[in-house]
């Protein structure tokens, strides 16, 4: 009954600083699940991959499965609420007072720090996917004193990010793609 | 007679989100023209105004996009009853899906060629999630300030995991801060407003 408090907690606490969208949202629920050990860091991976690559949010599908891998149905059920609850009473409230918040100018300056501080975010968790991929998890930065790295992995990682950044594939086709090269491939 | 309509209204609504809900593949921005098609196209329940205050609100609030636009149209159209099942058809397939993919995952990644086809993914995944901070460079990093902060956010995010909430906190006080006390000093914004600068 404490674990599935705590998880309860975890999702509620998350799910009030997830601005910018669900990829900053994975960025906490890896430090959350992951630093704590409560999955590693390779099931963490494959489970963000499935909600990925799932219909629904990647947000509410990584939370739905993160409660169902650590407390079965009733933990699946219940993370997915609660990782909507508090979002879902804000948006309630702004809704009421629609008008007054729009033309807010704290608020507006509040998230004009934020939103670029977002994209700093994301580019981290990618980088902390990429080190999981690559380097069984060892820091990127371990390269330089001559840490291990996959080679194969970086050349698919590189493919992939030339793919999506200079051609209008959808990401759904690179992941598919990549999901047939790896198992030729490693 | 009217009570029907109601029940209608909020039957609609519930179906229109479990469909949201059920092709958000991604998520994000993707959803509007579907919104525009079930709300202002096929039914006249939003004005283009509100579409834009939709994409204006969710982005301004923390949370998952379909939850938090579900909460909104459905309040719109039928008060708390419709928030409340708005958001539960848009959480719907999600729970369903997920769970399904859930009960088979154990099993399978036993399995030597998902395990080798989910390295693969991951792959892709890390390469998904940085091309797309890198699309976002483009309409949100316009001034120095933004650049300073997203770069002093990625590097302290680099080396303290455990700090995200923080960042979020240090760079909304920064945002705050700055803008604040911008606007006093120059009223009439120049060449170094951070926000004109191309």
């Amino acid at each position: 009954m404490r674990e599935l408090w705590e998880l309860i907690s975890v999702f509620l606490k998350i799910s009030i600083f997830s601005f910018g969208g669900g990829y900053v949202m994975i960025g906490y629920l890896q430090h959350e699940f992951v630093s704590r050990g409560w999955i590693s860091a390779n099931d963490f991976a494959n489970i963000v991959s499935i909600s990925q690559m799932t219909p629904g949010p990647i947000g509410i599908n990584a939370a739905t499965f993160i409660g169902f891998t650590t407390e079965g149905y009733i933990g699946a059920v219940l993370a997915s609420v609660a990782v909507a609850l508090l979002p879902f009473i804000m948006v309630l409230l702004v809704s009421v007072f629609y008008d007054k918040y729009k033309s807010n100018k704290f608020i507006q300056n509040v998230l004009k720090g934020i939103r670029p501080a977002c994209v700093g975010l994301i580019i981290i968790v990618g980088v902390g996917f990429f080190e999981t991929a690559a380097m069984d998890g060892g820091g990127i930065l371990d390269i330089v004193k001559g840490a291990a790295f996959d080679i194969r992995a970086v050349i698919l990682f590189a493919a992939s990010l030339f793919v999506l950044l200079r051609t209008k594939i959808s990401s759904i086709w690179v992941m598919l793609a990549s999901l047939a090269i790896g198992i030729f491939l490693f | 007679m009217k009570e029907k309509t109601e029940k209608n209204r909020l039957l609609t609504l519930f179906l229109v989100f479990f469909k949201v809900g059920l092709f958000t593949i991604g998520g994000g921005l993707a959803m509007i023209p579907l919104y525009r098609q079930e709300f202002s196209e096929k039914r006249d329940w939003l004005t283009d105004e509100e579409m834009v205050d939709i994409i204006a609100m969710t982005q301004s609030l923390p949370g998952v996009m379909a939850i938090n636009s579900a909460a909104f149209v459905g309040y719109r159209i039928g008060k708390v009853p419709g928030a409340v099942i708005a958001a539960l058809g848009a959480l719907l397939p999600s729970v369903i899906i997920i769970l399904a993919v859930g009960i088979v995952y154990a099993g399978v990644f036993q399995n030597e060629f998902v395990i080798r086809a989910f390295r693969g993914v991951q792959c892709a995944l890390a390469a998904m999630i940085i091309a797309s901070g890198i699309k976002m460079i483009k309409n949100t990093i316009k001034s120095r300030f933004a650049a300073v902060v997203a770069i002093c956010a990625g590097i302290w995010i680099f080396f303290d995991s455990t700090a995200i909430i923080y960042v979020i906190i240090a760079a909304a006080a920064a945002g705050a801060v700055y803008f604040g006390i911008r606007k006093k000093d120059k009223p009439a914004s120049g060449s170094k407003d951070g926000e004109a600068e191309p």
